[in-house]
């Protein structure tokens, strides 16, 4: 009964820790004219179905590291394995493909700075003064 | 319209590629993050698959293919492969070239470019490209080369069989626009093309259509029309107008009421016909159900029916699993009836030319329903198993069929007839 309380106790343990997870944003530029994006409005975006919202021009781009697996889920309601269905129907048809991937989170703010249309997604504790959050 | 032999000429020159495809596939990265230059990127995807009909008396292939296997497995049906070079994917100008290689209407593997087209994109809103593409006729028609991008195994022949041709050059205008709570995009083309069975070549002059898709949240819905041009052409043209000079005897009226009218559609196919697609699907997509609803018609002409074909296909996805279940069903517009009949002690000679012409007919009378039950398995990056049983009951068990359910010479059919499934689709 012991090893099955201690048994218990890890596996709530593992449970709680993988709860901890990062609470993702969608960010643009903080000169960017993007605001107040729905959580289907980004799905839109990033599944390469819409190029403007509220016809404003909007790129989706990524980058190593990002929290994709909490992203996917949250926003986009599918996993990897879906997401690359829904991609690979897009590029091999000419019409598109996943976002642009850069190498780091620093390059992805420094083009969301530098092209207002421009926005990812990323952990919230990693939000800086030259970002704005657009959604939630 | 009908052929087919046993041969398997060709399906073992692509093992090898297609072996070191998979292997990529195993080894390499995601899509998207193929190998990627500043203004290159090469990519694929490819099928390696076996499939089986249980009934000797019938067999299963592509339209446009030459091979045919009843009740033995068959490797060269859905086996392909497909690569891709996108240059300066996503800039203002953009190209793309496609080459897919699989078992094509001679009965050996052969690469053909499938895509080959330049992109302007002038604006968020519009987009022109010129060369050659897939023509969208249906929801699936342009990314049915596909396989990993889809469910099942391949997109259900019931649709995809309104409109057997693949591909046209020419040029596309693609306009897409936020309208209410979602996006609308709406694709015009037209162009030219070529197209061969195992025992007709054609020519279409003339291509051209719309497809307008809505999309909302997890609810995509979409309409098509699409008009050809079409002719027979080679020494298939000759046969069918052989056989149009045959049927326009005078001599044949008080034998053959309706021979001239045949002579004249027959001759209809050598000089050119018309037929007009028209389409109507949705999907939902969102977590863990997707649904695909789809009909389409061809209204025909000349020796060519009219058809019908409805998809209804409803899929729960469970971790890694995907099953599904769908039914699908086409009609056409010929009959068991004889387009000539042969009355006791007609000539020979005459007999031999309705056989001719209703030979033609029935080998497009292919009318059917199927339940297909199946399921996909992401069982690795980049990589899914997919296993599915057709259960297919044709409208005619007594007519020599084509196109994708050719019959086999002397054998006997109940007209029911189920095609197993297993294959490995790829991308890399």
């Amino acid at each position: 009964m012991k090893t099955i309380r201690t048994l218990c106790l890890v596996a709530c343990s593992a449970a709680f820790t993988g709860a901890a997870s990062a609470e993702v944003v969608i960010a643009a530029g903080a000169a960017s004219p993007l605001a107040g994006l729905s959580k289907t409005q980004v799905a839109e975006v990033f599944l390469g179905k819409a190029k403007t919202v509220g016809g404003k021009p909007t790129k989706p781009v990524d980058y190593a590291g990002s929290p994709k697996s909490e992203f996917w889920d949250s926003y986009l309601g599918k996993s990897s394995d879906q997401l690359k269905a829904h991609y690979a129907k897009l590029q091999f048809t000419g019409l598109g493909g996943p976002p642009k991937e850069l190498g780091s989170l620093a390059d992805a703010k420094k083009l969301a700075a530098e092209d207002p249309s421009v926005i990812i997604y990323l952990d919230k504790a990693q939000v800086d003064s030259s970002l704005k959050v657009i959604s939630p | 319209m009908s052929g087919g032999g046993r041969s398997n000429t060709g399906e073992y020159t692509m093992r090898t590629p297609i072996a070191a495809a998979v292997a990529l596939a195993l080894a390499g990265p995601a899509v998207g993050q193929e190998a990627r230059f500043d203004w290159l990127a090469v990519s694929g995807f490819g099928t390696l698959a076996t499939s089986m009909t249980d009934d000797p008396a019938v067999g299963f292939r592509m339209p446009f293919q030459k091979n045919v296997k009843a009740d033995t497995w068959a490797t060269d049906v859905d086996s392909k492969l497909g690569l891709q070079f996108d240059v300066n994917r996503g800039g203002e100008f953009s190209g793309v070239l496609q080459v897919v290689a699989q078992q094509r209407d001679k009965g050996d593997y052969k690469a053909e470019v499938e895509w080959a087209n330049v992109m302007w994109t002038i604006n968020d809103s519009w987009r022109v490209r010129a060369g050659r593409m897939v023509t969208p006729v249906f929801m699936l028609s342009d990314s049915q080369n596909v396989g990993y991008s889809m469910v099942p195994v391949r997109y259900a022949r019931e649709m995809g069989d309104n409109y057997p041709l693949s591909r046209h050059d020419g040029a596309e205008v693609i306009f897409g626009a936020e309208l209410g709570p979602g996006r609308l995009q709406v694709q015009a083309f037209g162009g030219v093309t070529s197209y061969n069975t195992a025992s007709t070549s054609y020519k279409a002059d003339a291509i051209f259509g719309a497809a307008a898709t809505y999309s909302t949240g997890p609810w995509t819905f979409r309409a098509s029309g699409t008009s050809v041009q079409l002719k027979a052409v080679g020494n298939s043209a000759n046969s069918l107008s052989a056989i149009a000079t045959a049927l326009a005897n005078p001599a044949l009226a008080p034998l053959c009421p309706n021979c001239k009218e045949e002579s004249q559609n027959f001759q209809d196919i050598v000089d050119g016909s018309s037929g007009v697609f028209f389409g109507l699907g949705m999907s939902y997509d969102e977590g863990a159900f997707y649904g695909h609803a789809e009909y389409g018609i061809r209204q025909g002409s000349a020796i060519v029916p009219d058809t019908s074909g409805l998809l209804l296909l409803g899929a729960y996805r469970w971790r890694t699993l995907t099953p599904f279940i769908s039914y699908s069903m086409s009609t056409t517009s010929i009959d068991e009836a004889p387009v000539i009949a042969t009355p006791a002690g007609s000539p020979a000679a005459f007999r031999a030319l309705a056989g001719a012409v209703n030979g033609v007919y029935y080998g497009q009378a292919t009318d059917r329903s199927a339940i297909t039950i199946g399921s996909r398995w992401d069982f690795y990056r980049n990589v899914a198993l997919k296993v599915q049983a057709e259960f297919v009951e044709h409208e005619y068990d007594s007519i020599p069929m084509g196109g994708t359910w050719p019959r086999v010479a002397g054998t006997t059919y109940d007209g029911k007839v189920n095609l197993y499934t297993a294959s490995i689709d790829f991308i890399f």
